[in-house]
């Protein structure tokens, strides 16, 4: 976990830097999507909950003390406002309301006021491709960003195993994630719309 | 930063840069969207390689979280808008529920309000003689000598049979 670096922009983001909190975004969107898909299964209801997590931890990030790292916090808001979604939905007559009649507007506003183009990509097909680029990576990339990734460890520990110094690990790994990259980009980019 | 090949945005994610260093990745990252994405996809493949992702990525979703942030702190939500109004009024149940309970407490208070309080009675049980007599007080002292020269001057006056102004009446003519 890169607890040092999360701290930094919550920092940030609690002076009011937007930007700072979109990293804290695009960084933990795919896992919190994972979190709210254990408990809401429709996937429309699903974005609407991790979007609703997100602004709910924006406007809360002033009281966020430190006391746990930022994604345990994210979690437990994730949580909690997917249990309050499956909470209003039992409560909802079965018949679908018109727009505009719903119980509860604050989930619905989400979608409605938003004309940001929708894109997804099937996760399959991205490990496809990671796995893919991993395997035609020459041997000290692939160590350096396998014992990263899968083993968790320190760069130095990194340096100690593949016996080399720490600015070389640091190097490999980043190369290892840039050719990666080079090839998951263009399928991220078409799907969203050309937004990156 | 100066680091042209973006290295530093990998090292950011696995917080392996000095406190200077992060201080500075921080500040560009909050500045540099494509910094924030290439940062997201650095941590996209390794939630794949941990097969951490969901079924499905919603790449629109950080866009649209940072439009709704922008939307907020450009004009923040209003507590009481016309759209709760209108909904209280198409649900009237939990408003009749309100106006029930702060109409009974307004009753409950009002009759307390308007209850004279009840006089009870003191009975003494014990003769007479043997409640004790309350000590008696400077005060007390004061007030009974204060009557009591009241009393000594009126009594003085009476022992000339007639009013004072009657007296003065006769003696002038």
């Amino acid at each position: 976990m890169s607890d040092k670096s999360d701290r930094n922009l919550v920092r940030r983001a609690k002076a009011g830097e937007i930007g700072a909190f979109d990293a804290l975004v695009e960084k933990y969107q795919h896992r919190i999507l994972k979190l709210a898909g254990r408990y809401v299964s429709d996937r429309t209801a699903r974005q609407d909950v991790v979007q609703e997590a997100f602004i709910k931890a924006w406007r809360n990030i002033k009281t966020f003390r430190g006391d746990s790292q930022f994604y345990t916090w994210l979690f437990r808001i994730t949580v909690n406002t997917a249990m309050n979604y499956l909470a209003a939905a039992r409560r909802r007559p079965e018949h679908t309301l018109p727009p505009g009649d719903e119980e509860d507007p604050s989930m619905d506003d989400m979608q409605a006021d938003l004309d940001t183009p929708e894109g997804e990509v099937e996760a399959e097909e991205v490990s496809a491709i990671v796995n893919e680029v991993i395997s035609e990576l020459s041997e000290d990339l692939r160590v350096a960003i396998t014992l990263r990734e899968l083993e968790g460890m320190s760069y130095e520990q990194i340096a100690y195993i593949m016996n080399c110094p720490i600015g070389t690990v640091r190097s490999r790994i980043f190369r290892a994630r840039e050719a990666i990259d080079e090839r998951l980009r263009p399928i991220l980019d078409d799907s969203s719309g050309g937004r990156g | 930063m100066s680091d042209p090949n973006h290295e530093w945005i990998s090292a950011y994610l696995d917080d392996e840069l000095t406190p200077a260093e992060r201080a500075r990745g921080g500040r560009d990252l909050s500045r540099q969207p494509e910094a924030r994405r290439r940062l997201g996809r650095y941590q996209l493949i390794g939630d794949a390689m941990r097969d951490d992702l969901p079924d499905h990525l919603e790449l629109g979703l950080a866009a649209r979280v940072h439009q709704k942030i922008v939307q907020e702190v450009s004009s923040p939500p209003k507590h009481h808008t016309l759209q709760e109004l209108w909904h209280w009024i198409r649900h009237p149940a939990p408003l009749a529920v309100s106006t029930g309970m702060l109409a009974t407490l307004a009753a409950v208070g009002l009759w307390f309000y308007t209850q004279e309080p009840e006089v009870v009675p003191v009975v003494i049980d014990a003769p007479i003689d043997q409640i004790a007599e309350a000590p008696e007080t400077e005060i007390d002292v004061k007030e009974r000598q204060r009557i009591l020269g009241y009393l000594a001057a009126h009594a003085e006056v009476e022992s000339r049979v007639l009013m004072p102004y009657v007296q003065l009446a006769e003696y002038e003519e």
